[in-house]
């Protein structure tokens, strides 16, 4: 029996007819498979996959084509598929990921700081306030209208300033 | 290679079995539900018309010929003025959700019988 004549059958609700197509063609896909992978067990799973997609798509398939080279086309996109499901992915690193926690602004020896906000200027005076009552940089950022990463500048200048008066004293 | 080939059958015969018996269990239910919804809603169709004594406007068709074409187009407007439009809506589009089922069931009739039998073959192989 010719493909088309299969084909046509299948068309029709005939589906006992595909065992024409799967015994004629499954070798081959199946050796072509085997060349590129060299694993039994995953050239059977694409073997079946192919012939699932197949099968899905054959009652678009024009029956006046060759079914070979559709095959194929079909065999090309599954190995796509399977080269990148298999693909390493390397994770991040914990430390990449992870947000800047505002409570690791300062240090434990920092606490004495807070003691001199004196002879700071006006704004940074009330930054470090906000920062002692509990403020997160975000909240401040959002009160002063001040952008974040301006806030983070204030605050590292000004503990500089205060570490080295405390140095001085 | 015989292995690998029944295993490709036997999905593909899954993956169909299961497309055809939620194809078919979806147009039964449409079936059946919009020709129960268009049974309903025509009896109350013709009951409020009956009520309304509408249906009273047909009688005129007994009449002599060139009363009938005289007044035909005024008889036809009254009756269409006087027919409850929302639930006559209704009633169409259930009608068309019907026949399409209908349509759609011929349509595939033998491509349905066919893909049957060659379950049933497959189940006496087994």
């Amino acid at each position: 029996m010719s493909d088309k004549e299969a084909i046509v059958k299948i068309k029709r609700g005939e589906i006992d007819y595909f065992e024409v197509l799967v015994k004629k063609y499954s070798k081959v896909i199946y050796c072509y498979l085997f060349s590129k992978l060299k694993k039994k067990e995953d050239c059977e799973d694409l073997v079946q996959e192919i012939f699932l997609s197949f099968y899905k798509s054959i009652s678009r398939f024009d029956e006046q084509k060759p079914v070979l080279p559709y095959l194929f086309e079909i065999t090309k996109n599954v190995l796509k598929m399977f080269y990148r499901k298999r693909k390493v992915f390397l994770p991040l690193k914990g430390e990449i990921i992870k947000e800047e926690d505002d409570s690791q602004i300062f240090e434990e020896s920092d606490v004495n700081l807070f003691d001199n906000l004196d002879r700071l200027n006006e704004k940074e005076k009330k930054i470090f306030e906000m920062l002692g009552k509990g403020y997160k940089i975000k909240e401040i950022g959002e009160i002063l209208k001040t952008k974040e990463n301006t806030i983070k500048s204030i605050i590292r200048r000004g503990r500089k300033k205060l570490k080295f008066l405390n140095s001085k004293l | 290679m015989k292995k690998l080939e029944k295993k490709i059958l036997k999905k593909v015969y899954f993956w169909e079995a299961k497309r055809t018996i939620f194809d078919l269990v979806l147009k039964m239910i449409l079936f059946f539900s919009s020709g129960l919804f268009l049974f309903i809603l025509g009896q109350i169709f013709f009951e409020i018309l009956a009520e309304q004594k509408t249906l009273d406007l047909l009688n005129f068709f007994n009449e002599d010929f060139e009363v009938v074409k005289k007044y035909f187009l005024d008889n036809i407007f009254i009756l269409f003025f006087e027919m409850p439009k929302f639930l006559l809506l209704l009633i169409l589009i259930f009608l068309v959700i019907f026949s399409l089922v209908i349509l759609t069931l011929i349509k595939n009739f033998y491509t349905l019988k066919n893909k049957i039998k060659s379950f049933l073959k497959l189940i006496k192989k087994v």
